[in-house]
């Protein structure tokens, strides 16, 4: 079976975010990058997809020269070879130009099925699993805590507030990864070793016969309010504190 | 922590992996194994599975043929667990109970035991000190008796790591007359006859591993087991020291490390006269202290790491890393435990633990006299 996995970069969840004073993005110094971790869902799906069917893991990502490092790790847990779009029209790409490039990819290799994380934790958009399914003209199953495959068949679990959704939908098809759908291995050390033997192509957009087309662009980036400071509210009888507190929590916070 | 210069790329990756593992599989055991007075020994074949048992063996008995600073990575990442007792148990095994048997034995043992230590599948143990000979392993008793089927070994073991629960005790005997060229060594399937777990031995610190006292009666093992050549077992020793006592000092500076970094956060948070601890001098002044001498033991221990990996002769470098680190340990955990209060006095902070784990680091794998014997030794000034 031929199996690919999307991948992307994103700043580790405990990095410390710092948005750029003109609010062009963030500041990429001192930052650990990571594989989104629902991209790993979608990863190990991958590699158990290989290991119960045969086949090969081809892993996509796009980003800058630091993003090889993720392809490597993709590798290192047990993927094939990989496919590195760096770009620099792409590097801030919103989810339509980032889905037309995997999908210009994408389809120069063979591919029965396709795993995405069902976000990204950097922007949190959603949008390219499904964008990626559209551009190919495959169906797609998004956001999906157990997957069979009986022969060109995917059957899906999708989790819905107070129940869950079985779907079936035929081969080729899309699926993008929630939390739940597996436990990533790590990539082990003989993995880590073989990874830097592994191919990966790297390719420009023109390269993959793509014009980048954004539908739309990030105006502007702001760090959410910073907290207040705490009060403290002073005195020595411990019920004019208490009123005091609840004075507040009314008129101040309006919480109760 | 900006050391990533002296690695490789793969290394850095490893170690990210390392520590993906470390905190999501072996952290959590702390408080339980500690209580227990023993790691679960299940977690061998864990990370038997994940290739990091055998990272510088041979990838034809079932290791990863890396070299030793890919092993100074999973070192590293190992002792950042905080469970002291439990990396030095792991280390055990892969270090100083197998050196010997990969350097020195035949391929038939290395084919029957060297894959069963990178899996995970048999763990190991190393028997040298007896309770009436440490450093002096040249006067060891423990007698290897030839015998129609092989030998027959009689005698006790003292302080051994992995005591209760080690499959394989790679074992120091006299087979020949005194001296270090009467020493051999012979592996001991535990379940072999007339061998025995004399009692568990309880300890100041390192409380997630196991120490034993391990006894011998008659216990017959084959031809075979012999690790190369019979009085040969002491220079087969020998030759795994260097690493050995690198790998002493690297357990103490990163766990010199972790009760700095304890300190750090704990003075921050500590308020006394209306300010954060960290803003007395008194107090960052010893912070300053602590991350000196940190980094100054971990730049000989890496200094040692390039040597070793140059193929140069590093014992004395290694002595030196060995002692000094511990030492270092020993003045990095008293500022820690003082910068902590009362609180550093108490069994809920790693730094009480950190305390009272580091004492062990000037005695075990030789002692710190010793290592200073054996760098007058190496700096050619011994007087016989």
């Amino acid at each position: 079976m031929n199996i690919v996995a999307c991948v992307k970069q994103v700043p580790d969840t405990e990095a410390l975010i710092k948005v750029k004073a003109d609010g062009s993005g963030i500041e990429e110094g001192g930052i650990k990058w990571v594989m989104s971790p629902y991209d790993e869902f979608g990863v190990e799906e991958a590699l158990k997809t290989k290991e119960k069917f045969g086949g090969e893991v081809t892993i996509v990502s796009i980003g800058p020269a630091r993003t090889m490092e993720t392809v490597r790790t993709a590798l290192a847990m047990g993927a094939e070879k990989g496919i590195h779009i760096d770009d620099p029209a792409l590097y801030n790409a919103d989810a339509y130009a980032t889905a037309s490039a995997l999908a210009a990819a994408i389809k120069g290799i063979p591919h029965d099925i396709i795993f995405c994380g069902m976000r990204a934790i950097d922007d949190d958009s959603g949008q390219v699993g499904s964008i990626l399914a559209e551009l190919l003209g495959l169906p797609s199953v998004t956001v999906i805590t157990k997957l069979d495959i009986e022969g060109s068949t995917a059957k899906a679990i999708k989790p819905i507030e107070g129940a869950q959704l079985l779907i079936e939908t035929s081969l080729p098809c899309v699926i993008t990864a929630q939390k739940g759908l597996n436990e990533p291995r790590y990539a082990s050390l003989p993995g880590i070793m073989k990874a830097k033997k592994k191919p990966v192509e790297v390719k420009k957009a023109a390269d993959l016969g793509l014009t980048v087309e954004q539908k739309s662009t990030v105006a502007k980036m702001s760090p959410p309010p910073a907290r207040p400071p705490g009060k403290i509210i002073q005195g020595d009888d411990p019920a004019a504190k208490a009123a005091e507190v609840i004075r507040l929590l009314r008129e101040e916070a309006k919480v109760i | 922590m900006g050391t990533e210069y002296f690695f490789s790329d793969e290394q850095n990756a490893f170690r990210d992996m390392m520590r993906r593992f470390i905190q999501k599989e072996i952290e959590p055991n702390a408080e339980k194994w500690e209580e227990q007075g023993c790691y679960d020994k299940a977690i061998f074949k864990r990370m038997g599975d994940l290739g990091l048992l055998g990272i510088n063996y041979p990838v034809e008995y079932g290791g990863q043929g890396a070299d030793l600073k890919t092993h100074l990575v999973f070192w590293e990442e190992l002792c950042r667990s905080g469970i002291s007792g439990f990396a030095m148990s792991v280390m055990a095994h892969t270090d100083y109970g197998s050196a010997s048997l990969v350097h020195a034995g035949s391929h038939e043992l290395k084919e029957k035991y060297v894959k069963d230590i990178c899996s995970g599948d048999k763990l190991f143990a190393i028997g040298i000190t007896e309770p009436n000979h440490g450093s002096d392993v040249a006067t060891i008793e423990t007698r290897a008796k030839s015998v129609e089927d092989g030998y027959s070994i009689s005698g006790s073991k003292m302080f051994i790591t992995n005591g209760t629960q080690a499959d394989v005790v790679n074992t120091v005997v006299r087979t020949g007359g005194p001296g270090v060229k009467g020493v051999s060594l012979v592996l001991v399937d535990t379940d072999t006859e007339g061998f025995s777990v004399g009692r568990k031995l309880n300890k100041m610190g390192m409380l997630s591993s196991d120490t034993a006292e391990l006894v011998y009666e008659d216990c017959v093992v084959p031809k075979e087991n012999l690790i190369g050549e019979e009085g040969k077992g002491f220079y087969y020793l020998m030759a795994g020291l260097e690493r050995e006592r690198l790998s002493g000092a690297v357990l103490s500076y990163i766990m010199a490390e972790l009760a700095l970094e304890d300190s750090i956060e704990y003075a921050k948070t500590r308020i006394q006269f209306g300010t954060p601890i960290i803003s007395f001098q008194a107090v960052n002044h010893m912070i300053a202290e602590m991350a000196t001498e940190i980094e100054a033991g971990r730049q000989l221990a890496y200094h040692t790491v390039s040597l070793m990996n140059a193929g140069v002769r590093c014992n004395k470098e290694a002595s030196m890393a060995k002692y000094w680190c511990a030492e270092m340990l020993l003045r990095v955990v008293d500022k820690a435990v003082q910068i902590h209060g009362g609180y550093g006095f108490i069994r809920e902070y790693r730094v009480e633990r950190l305390y009272r784990d580091a004492k062990l680091q000037t005695i075990g794998g030789g002692t710190n006299q010793v290592m200073r014997n054996v760098i007058i030794s190496e700096m050619g000034l011994r007087v016989k």
